[in-house]
């Protein structure tokens, strides 16, 4: 195996370990960490993209040639500061259905549901 | 040149004076306003001709710029447009569920989603799409669960969920984009593809973006987020996301399908094909989940999976009657789709067993629901009739025999399901307590029956600009 890729590769298997917990789970706040976990995995690519063999900090400084590219940084830091937002959205709204139905358990509120809605 | 920004910009900007100043009225009153100036600018922008403007005076491929052109001029338009309307079924006696100050941040949440669509159809750069994106889709999903009832909030819910899964694949193509080009402008990517290094990075990066925007515009099977988010709404919502929100996202999907790949590659590795499928399976499911519904905006939103469905076919066409039918299409659906949630707006009742005695209680609703219904059936003289005759046009010329008899099967289900509203409307029913409709509503629901007249006699203008988008993408 290429170790080169060993980033890629890691990316891969949080991706797909984020997508299974958000399909495969019916609690809300795992739906969500599994969330967190898929936006991480792809943060970790984008950043791993940016990195070029033996360049160094992208500082302007005497005697080095080689930078890191810091352009995937500066987007990535853009997606987490969404990943954030959405997650504080989704941990509100879920303060929210736990104050209107007095619990988040997908079966317990799927029982509740049966009445009649106007 | 910069007024190329200012359909993003003003309702990104008066968003937060919305929050600053408060109260109901004024709240309502300053969104109007910044919308209508939003409408301004971008009729500006139709007598600008094509241009492009390059931020904080960075050329491209390096600076972000903004693309305005034949294509998207008519998806702005109708992005404002469908925001005023939605504000006019939305004046602060009808969020009376809402204590203060939340009416207040509703109306700011209403302004930046706007925000984020019109910058959605303006940017040229594959990055700021996600950005806008997010944008849209954080105060869409606020908005949601702002909704009257407790479902609303689980609707908001998986809405996030399914939405914020779209944005990361498309941020995840656009990445992959990126590691095969080294750019972010989209015409840049464009020229770059053909001599990149790294044809499969190029594939699969596609291939997320693609499906990122088709989770977004909720083709089928990608559509269980959108019955919930449409129907458990406040109505404004419901109106905005049903006139603009998936096409903005359809646009979207059609700029990177044209604007980056080119027909010749999305030819080579069969999008057109995949995307006639899911075309034919939206035209087919929608409306058969629409005939099963009990809920009038339920009905309305399984209905417009189906007409997502109907879009699709046109772009799946890759032809350039394809793309005008398509583009006619949205702008039509848009009219029809939200004046039927106007008139859907401050009933007592969502139920359809609830419908029968409507005309008597309030004809006015009933003869607009009624009309709008006709043209969502696409009966002639009404704009649903030029719509659909186009895209029946369109897909048979370009030979997609089976798009053209699912279509076909669709709309005779369609039968079914427009009778099911239009037929109880007009039944006898004992409860004759008529129904208070706020002038603004009325109003809306005015203007939206008669574009759906005037246009299906008439339409010749929107066709004329919907080939020009076509001609612009191709």
């Amino acid at each position: 195996m290429d170790l080169g890729l060993i980033n890629g590769y890691a990316a891969v298997a949080l991706l797909m370990t984020g997508l299974y917990i958000v399909l495969a789970y019916d609690n809300p706040i795992k739906r969500l960490i599994g969330l967190s976990i898929f936006q991480a995995a792809i943060f970790v690519l984008y950043i791993s993209m940016g990195r070029i063999a033996g360049g160094t900090a992208p500082i302007l400084a005497e005697g080095i040639e080689r930078y890191s590219h810091p352009l995937p940084h500066v987007l990535i830091l853009t997606a987490i500061v969404v990943g954030v937002a959405m997650l504080a959205l989704g941990l509100a709204l879920i303060v929210r259905i736990h104050e209107e139905y007095g619990s988040i358990d997908e079966q317990h509120i799927l029982e509740l549901e049966r009445e009649p809605d106007a | 040149m910069n007024s190329l920004v200012l359909p993003a910009l003003i309702p990104l900007l008066t968003a937060p004076l919305i929050v600053l100043i408060g109260g109901r009225h004024r709240a309502w009153l300053m969104a109007f306003i910044s919308l209508g100036a939003a409408l301004l600018s971008v009729v500006h922008l139709f007598s600008l001709g094509d241009s492009q403007n390059a931020l904080g005076g960075w050329a491209a491929p390096v600076g972000i710029t903004y693309v305005i052109d034949a294509a998207n001029r008519p998806i702005l338009l109708l992005i404002m447009l469908a925001g005023l309307l939605g504000l006019l079924c939305a004046p602060p006696e009808r969020l009376a569920w809402l204590e203060s100050p939340r009416p207040a941040i509703f109306y700011a949440l209403y302004c930046l989603c706007v925000s984020g669509l019109a910058g959605i159809a303006s940017t040229g750069d594959a990055f700021n799409v996600f950005v806008f994106l997010e944008i849209s889709s954080l105060a869409t999903y606020a908005l949601v669960a702002a909704g009257p009832g407790r479902k609303a909030l689980r609707a908001a819910f998986q809405y996030l969920v399914l939405g914020t899964l779209g944005g990361s694949f498309v941020l995840l193509g656009v990445g992959m984009l990126y590691m095969a080009t080294g750019s972010l402008n989209m015409a840049d990517i464009a020229a770059l593809i053909p001599a990149s290094p790294l044809p499969n990075a190029v594939l699969v990066g596609g291939a997320f973006v693609l499906l990122g925007f088709m989770l977004k515009s909720a083709l089928f099977p990608l559509h269980q987020w959108l019955p919930g988010a449409y129907s458990r709404s406040p109505n404004a919502v419901a109106v905005l996301l049903a006139g603009s929100g998936t096409k903005v996202s359809l646009y979207a999907l059609s700029r990177i399908m044209f604007g980056v790949f080119g027909v010749s590659w999305l030819v080579a590795h069969q999008v057109d094909k995949i995307l006639l499928i899911l075309a034919c399976a939206a035209m087919l499911f929608g409306s058969l989940g629409a005939i099963q519904q009990t809920r009038l905006k339920a009905l309305l939103a399984w209905s417009s999976i189906a007409q997502i469905g109907y879009i699709v076919l046109g772009i799946s066409t890759l032809s350039e009657a394809g793309l005008r039918a398509a583009w006619v299409f949205m702008l039509f659906h848009a009219v029809i789709k939200g004046g039927l949630f106007v008139c859907a707006s401050g009933l007592p009742s969502d139920r359809l067993e609830n419908l029968p005695g409507l005309a008597q209680r309030d004809p006015l609703r009933a003869a607009c629901m009624t009309l709008l219904a006709l043209a969502l059936l696409g009966v002639p003289l009404t704009a649903g009739f030029v719509s659909k005759w186009l895209m029946l046009q369109a897909a048979w010329d370009s030979g997609a025999l089976l798009g053209v008899i699912v279509f076909a099967v669709s709309s005779l289900l369609a039968v079914a399901y427009v009778a099911r509203i239009v037929l109880p409307i007009w039944q006898h029913s004992d409860n004759t307590q008529p129904i208070i409709t706020p002038p603004t509503i009325r109003l809306a629901m005015l203007l939206t029956t008669a574009a759906a007249l005037i246009f299906g006699v008439w339409p010749g203008p929107v066709i004329e600009l919907c080939q020009r988008a076509a001609e612009a993408l191709l």
